[in-house]
């Protein structure tokens, strides 16, 4: 069998902005000494020679190679291979192509065919948004509904609020860009509290 | 279930069977055969056609490239290269060829499974506790 080469694999499609190697795939080994209790997600290939306890998931290949042992769930977009020594015992198996091989010891529910390996990858590759400005982060966290967000976006840099005017945007305020640049005449909102530095992170949609 | 009984007790050599060179009975069908109900077979099977019920041998079962099989398959080694659905039961080793695809859940001492096979289901292995005689 010619399974055992680490990097001879059918290409999957990685996203190019996966970090480290350009172009080629992610690799990652676990050696025969090493342990992994947990979660891991991988954009590449896996190969675990070592002992996990926990769900593996790859968009690429994943090798359970020598003696190596698996005790969790396992999805792999591509390829799944059981070593002879190997062994996996999975509540899951979701993989695209599955080889076993004599002496494994395997056993789970596993699943193949449909692309329901392939569900979206979720994980945050593109957590970091565009840089908003500093007016925005301390007019939104009053209003709850993201709305007010992507429609004070609209107005031209120059047209946001500098930081001095410390009123509250509507969001009837921040849709007419004149209201917005003139708060000191218009502005409806009596003067709340110093802006608090609080920047939100995430959860924006 | 209530297919139609075929039960062939270990009886089915003359018309059926072939001795092997090792003395062991074969129950080997060809691509344009179907067999429809319960065999229970004292030898090996070779299985082709179409097969649907239920197939208990002493001995291996292979299914064919080409085959489609419905049934519930228990035998010592089972090798399967067609289209199986059912469950599967291997007191030894189960096989599944590149071009299997096996829907149905397994119990086997030792599992293969070649690359470019199809496997939905459970995969139980380990010693199991012995159900020759059914329901």
């Amino acid at each position: 069998m010619s399974t055992r080469r680490p990097a001879s694999r059918v290409a999957t499609p990685v996203p190019a902005e996966n970090g480290s190697n350009h172009g080629e795939r992610n690799s990652v080994v676990l050696g025969p000494r090493d342990r992994l209790v947990g979660q891991l997600y991988i954009e590449g290939d896996l190969r675990v020679a070592g002992t996990v306890e926990g769900n593996l998931e790859a968009t690429g290949d994943i090798e359970i190679a020598g003696a190596g042992k698996v005790n969790g769930d396992v999805t792999a977009y591509n390829r799944l291979t059981v070593g002879s020594d190997a062994s996996l015992i999975a509540g899951d198996v979701r993989v695209a192509r599955l080889t076993v091989e004599d002496g494994a010891t395997f056993s789970g529910k596993v699943s193949m065919g449909k692309r329901s390996a392939a569900k979206a990858p979720a994980p945050e590759p593109q957590l970091p948004r565009e840089p908003q400005p500093q007016m925005l982060a301390e007019a939104a966290p009053r209003s709850p509904e993201p709305v007010t967000v992507q429609v004070a976006e609209a107005p031209a840099p120059q047209a946001v609020v500098t930081p001095q005017a410390k009123s509250r945007i509507s969001v009837s305020e921040a849709l007419n860009p004149k209201a917005v640049s003139a708060p000191q005449q218009k502005s409806k909102v009596a003067p709340t509290p110093p802006p608090k530095p609080v920047q939100q992170k995430g959860k924006r949609r | 279930m209530d297919v139609q009984e075929a039960t062939a007790e270990g009886t089915a050599t003359a018309e059926n069977g072939e001795v092997k060179r090792d003395g062991r009975k074969q129950f080997s069908m060809g691509p344009g055969d179907i067999l429809e109900g319960k065999l229970i077979y004292d030898g090996s099977v070779h299985a082709d056609g179409r097969v649907e019920g239920e197939v208990r041998v002493t001995g291996n079962i292979d299914v064919a490239n080409g085959a489609t099989v419905k049934a519930l398959l228990e035998g010592g080694n089972v090798t399967l290269k067609g289209q199986v659905e059912g469950m599967v039961t291997a007191r030894d080793k189960l096989t599944l060829g590149k071009n299997a695809r096996l829907s149905g859940d397994i119990q086997v001492r030792r599992l293969q499974i070649d690359d470019g096979a199809t496997l939905n289901g459970h995969v139980r292995m380990g010693d199991f506790e012995h159900q020759a005689s059914g329901q």
